[in-house]
């Protein structure tokens, strides 16, 4: 018998590590997975805060959210949050890599270390990531890459995070080539400019966010729960022919001139 | 105003240029639990502005061990005395 429609995008019964998973984008795609009957272990690093936030709406909301603090950059970090999923995760349905840092200045003021550190995270360890993973995922898992618009487009101050995340992509694109025989799916996540903390940090961000919202037809930024509704739909078994794909959120910036 | 009392000053001033927040509020015992914008990107942003304001090169383990406001300003401090 076939599958009804909202069995198609369940959840339920999967258990997925969504690293950045308590902050922004991450947090939204946390407790959507949540909310479509998902197991979620939330990997986060610094703000512990933050965390026990989405604990509190986690508990409230009577969501399977549990929390996994580790820095994905180093083996110590990687280790923690292999022990973490031991207990409650021998066998993961998938993981939305979501972690991401950068340093946003002018070339000029870029040094190596920049590029390491901005590296280390966006790239290196989701390829350590994956590869530590592996014997976890049962067929039918589905890997989920969160890169940036910065991937394929040029923007100030953002060569750095821009080149890491077309160097995630092309991982993300071999790796859907390589594990596709076992039955783990890969695929790409683009949101254009969505309102989070992260824009903090980057300079300009009031005129950038003007100008994102005047290059979008629907005259709005995308929201953290609307990428998340895009990522459950990547990982849920209505999107089990979609291999190696980037599906670009941006609410139609990128068709206008 | 004594070193650390001036380092200290700077290390506000860096937290200000990254995450635009009063200096004031940063003191000795700030984590990133207390500022908003202080997650993976704005970490990078404050150690990029530390590296600015001291002329100093953070590297990667102490990327790591800069958890609260204390310890930036052990390792800034440790890192100025080594340059002295």
């Amino acid at each position: 018998m076939q599958a009804n429609h909202s069995e198609l995008f369940s959840l339920s019964n999967k258990t997925f590590l969504i690293t950045g998973g308590t902050r922004g984008i991450g947090q939204a795609i946390s407790l959507r997975f949540a909310r479509a009957g998902a197991q979620v272990i939330a990997n986060y690093l610094r703000n512990e805060e933050t965390a026990r936030g989405l604990t509190a709406i986690a508990e409230k909301d009577g969501l399977a959210i549990t929390l996994c603090r580790g820095d994905l950059t180093t083996e110590k970090g990687l280790e923690q949050v292999v022990q973490a999923l031991q207990p409650i995760a021998p066998v993961l349905s998938g993981l939305v890599y979501c972690a991401a840092t950068g340093v946003h200045r002018s070339v000029e003021d870029l040094t190596d270390r920049h590029f390491d550190w901005t590296f280390n995270l966006n790239v290196r360890a989701f390829f350590k990531l994956v590869k530590l993973l592996l014997p976890r995922f049962t067929r039918g898992s589905s890997i989920l890459a969160v890169s940036s618009l910065g991937a394929s487009r040029a923007l100030p101050y953002y060569s750095l995070v821009g080149a890491s995340k077309g160097a995630l992509e092309a991982l993300a694109r071999h790796l859907a080539l390589e594990l596709a025989p076992r039955g783990i799916r890969v695929n790409v996540l683009t949101p254009g400019a969505v309102l989070t903390d992260v824009w903090k940090g980057i300079p300009d961000s009031d005129s950038r966010l003007a100008e994102a919202i005047h290059r979008t037809p629907q005259g709005r930024l995308v929201t953290a729960e609307e990428v998340a509704c895009a990522a459950q739909f990547l990982c849920s078994d209505a999107a089990a022919g979609v291999v190696g794909h980037t599906l670009v959120l941006d609410g139609g910036a990128g068709i206008t001139c | 105003m004594n070193n650390s009392d001036h380092t200290l000053a700077k290390v506000r001033e860096a937290f200000t240029n990254s995450f635009e927040v009063d200096p004031e509020l940063v003191t000795m015992e700030t984590s990133a639990s207390d500022i908003p914008g202080w997650d993976s990107v704005g970490h990078l942003s404050l150690a990029s502005n530390l590296e600015q304001i001291f002329g100093i090169s953070l590297d990667v383990d102490e990327l790591i061990e800069m958890e609260s406001v204390r310890e930036i300003v052990r390792i800034v401090t440790n890192k100025l005395a080594v340059r002295a």
